[in-house]
């Protein structure tokens, strides 16, 4: 069951990889690679590693994706 | 996106997950122990052999902080340095103007859940002896909860909570000297006494007698210097990203973070 689950999120992973890599929205492909930081998290913590998924979170979802999206700032949006 | 990029992209994610699955074919069963493994799980909190204990009920931060801990010091370090080159490189004059930020529901949450993470990063960091968590994983959250405080309500809000760039850097110094001392006090410990002793030791070893207090009967929380080094943890790691974030978000132009300037 949990393998199973494992499995669904690193395919979910996956195909969020590929939207991220195809959409023209930059504040978009930042947004999902935070949704796609969360299953990573959710797979830490499936794979009892906790602490990981913590920093994960933290570091992972929180702080990079302000990061970027003050990186993006300074950019246009919209990729041509 | 031409057809090119699409062959190599596709390439690119074959070429990974074929080594992911690689690696995962190594993952050990379910129950299974490695040596190093067993050696952790038998000594980190064993009250009937303290020889090579380290007080700490949770094992990853006893072997953190204790067993391997030149290792998270030489990371602190790590994290110190590029502190420190974003700062020589990027810090400018900073200017803590107040804008209006965002929304007027926006900015009450906000205040009310500053608190609440503040208080859950402390909690991460304190109680780290006893469940999943650390100075690290603390710090991370408390950079959030600034990090959420400039983007609701400005950097200019920041000085009405009494923190600013020098003051940021301030505290993030108090928590490397705490990391420091404590790293130094046993080898002070030995030149005073005489008696072997060594740097970040923690507990007595069966040859060296110096151990921080680990006050079981007082509180159910232990492990030493453990808990005050994670506190020093989390005040270098969330004012070291709080830091960077400031330093980022400084304009030179008009704009100011979160609405227009009042």
């Amino acid at each position: 069951m949990m393998e199973l689950i494992v499995n669904l999120l690193l395919a979910s992973c996956v195909m969020l990889t590929a939207a991220i890599v195809y959409t023209k929205d930059l504040l978009l492909a930042v947004v999902l690679s935070g949704a796609e930081g969360v299953m990573v998290a959710v797979i830490f913590y499936l794979l009892l590693a906790p602490d990981i998924a913590l920093v994960q979170v933290a570091a992972g979802v929180g702080i990079s994706t302000a990061f970027f999206i003050v990186g993006l700032r300074k950019l246009r949006r919209h990729e041509e | 996106m031409s057809l090119k990029d699409s062959i190599i992209g596709i390439s690119f994610v074959a070429l990974m997950t074929a080594i992911l699955i690689y690696a995962f074919l190594g993952y050990p069963e379910v129950g299974f122990v490695r040596p190093l493994g067993e050696f952790y799980l038998y000594n980190t909190f064993n009250f009937n052999e303290q020889g090579w204990w380290s007080a700490s009920p949770n094992a990853v931060t006893g072997v953190l902080w204790d067993y391997r801990g030149y290792d998270t010091l030489y990371e602190t370090m790590v994290f110190y340095v590029g502190i420190v080159a974003i700062a020589l490189f990027f810090e400018k004059e900073s200017s803590l103007r107040r804008t209006s930020g965002m929304t007027v529901i926006v900015r009450a949450t906000t205040k009310l859940v500053f608190v609440f993470i503040l208080t859950s990063a402390m909690a991460i960091t304190i109680f780290s002896v006893k469940t999943p968590g650390g100075g690290f994983q603390g710090g991370s959250i408390m950079a959030i909860a600034y990090i959420a405080i400039i983007i609701a309500l400005s950097r200019g809000f920041l000085p009405e909570l009494r923190m600013d760039l020098s003051k940021a850097h301030l505290i993030k110094i108090f928590g490397l000297i705490l990391i420091f001392s404590l790293t130094v006090i046993p080898v002070a410990y030995s030149l005073a006494s005489g008696t072997v002793a060594y740097a970040l030791q923690n507990q007595p070893k069966p040859w060296s007698e110096f151990g921080y207090p680990t006050f079981l009967g007082l509180y159910s929380l232990s492990g030493g210097m453990v808990i005050p080094i994670q506190v020093g943890e989390l005040v270098h790691v969330g004012m070291g990203f709080t830091i960077m974030f400031l330093i980022l978000t400084e304009r030179e132009g008009k704009k100011e973070l979160g609405g227009k300037r009042s």
